[in-house]
């Protein structure tokens, strides 16, 4: 995404919000009914805790559950997955997403390779999402990186580089190769930003947009 | 929104549940209008989850600092909408 003409502090603030202020879900809350596998309860949990889910079409819907009316969990604020196997052959069974139940078909996880369960045993939990936002902890970070950059020649002097000619030229530059930073422009301001997101089951922009405005 | 004034022309506002995303935003956006002497704005401690934002306009212009307050509000929400209909 290339955005020009807006304020270098107007951009920075969306990748902020990138970052920290869009409400995404994650799995918060664990229950195990059983749990027999060689990795402890919370082992497991922190890195269950850690999965990415698609959440773009329910979030908006959701009540945190701090504010939600019910006790406990209900429908409104959260959403129950279920993991529910047992190793019944000799050799060591593995344990992906594919494997947990979820309650509201919308939030799934993004698929990965995840842990190993031994042959004999088994693992039982119930987690249970909670809404949240990045603030909180980074499980809820919904963007793999945000790349933000602008000025690439380094018009502006905003970094001073001691020896220009070691630093490796953006793909943005403008420069040819044997040069390495533009003149100096004592008053030009920066005016055109390269935004670049790698979303996690993205939510989308307009979302993100929304955060911004007040 | 907090008010601690001095006087019409020159006022700290306390923004609450706001953090560096708006603080800074804001305050460069009600830097380019017409008549504002001074405008910045602080954090005084991370745990307070609020910044203070302080706006001096120039008494000869006649406009008053909220009222700088409430354009650069309206300004930045309406680039942002600019962004929000390109982008999708």
């Amino acid at each position: 995404m290339n955005a020009s003409y807006l304020f270098c502090s107007t951009a920075n603030a969306l990748r902020r919000i990138f970052i920290a202020e869009t409400p995404t879900m994650a799995i918060d809350w664990i229950q195990f009914e059983a749990n027999s596998t060689v990795l402890f309860d919370e082992f497991l949990a922190h890195r269950i805790g850690l999965i990415p889910l698609t959440t773009d079409e329910v979030v908006d819907k959701m009540v945190y559950s701090r504010d939600c009316t019910c006790t406990d969990f209900c429908q409104d604020c959260s959403v129950e997955i279920t993991l529910d196997l047992k190793g019944t052959e000799g050799s060591t069974r593995q344990v992906t997403t594919a494997d947990m139940v979820t309650s509201d078909p919308r939030v799934v996880p993004v698929t990965s390779r995840r842990s190993d369960a031994d042959a004999g045993e088994y693992d039982e939990i119930d987690p249970i999402l909670i809404v949240k936002l990045r603030k909180e902890h980074a499980k809820w970070n919904p963007t793999v990186g945000v790349a933000f950059e602008y000025d690439p020649d380094n018009s502006l002097r905003h970094t001073l580089y001691p020896v220009p000619s070691e630093w490796p030229k953006s793909e943005y530059s403008e420069l040819e190769d044997d040069k390495y930073e533009a003149p100096f422009q004592w008053d030009a301001k920066p005016n055109k930003f390269s935004l670049m997101l790698k979303r996690v089951m993205s939510l989308s922009q307009e979302f993100q947009n929304d955060a911004l405005a007040i | 929104v907090k008010d601690l004034s001095q006087s019409k022309y020159d006022r700290t506002f306390r923004i609450c549940n706001e953090g560096h995303s708006l603080g800074n935003a804001l305050s460069s956006v009600i830097r380019t209008q017409n008549g504002v002497k001074f405008c910045g704005y602080a954090i005084p401690h991370p745990t307070n989850d609020f910044f203070e934002l302080k706006i001096i306009m120039d008494p000869e212009k006649g406009i008053t600092s909220k009222e700088a307050l409430v354009k650069g509000l309206q300004d930045l929400k309406e680039s942002t909408s600019l962004m929000k209909s390109k982008f999708s």
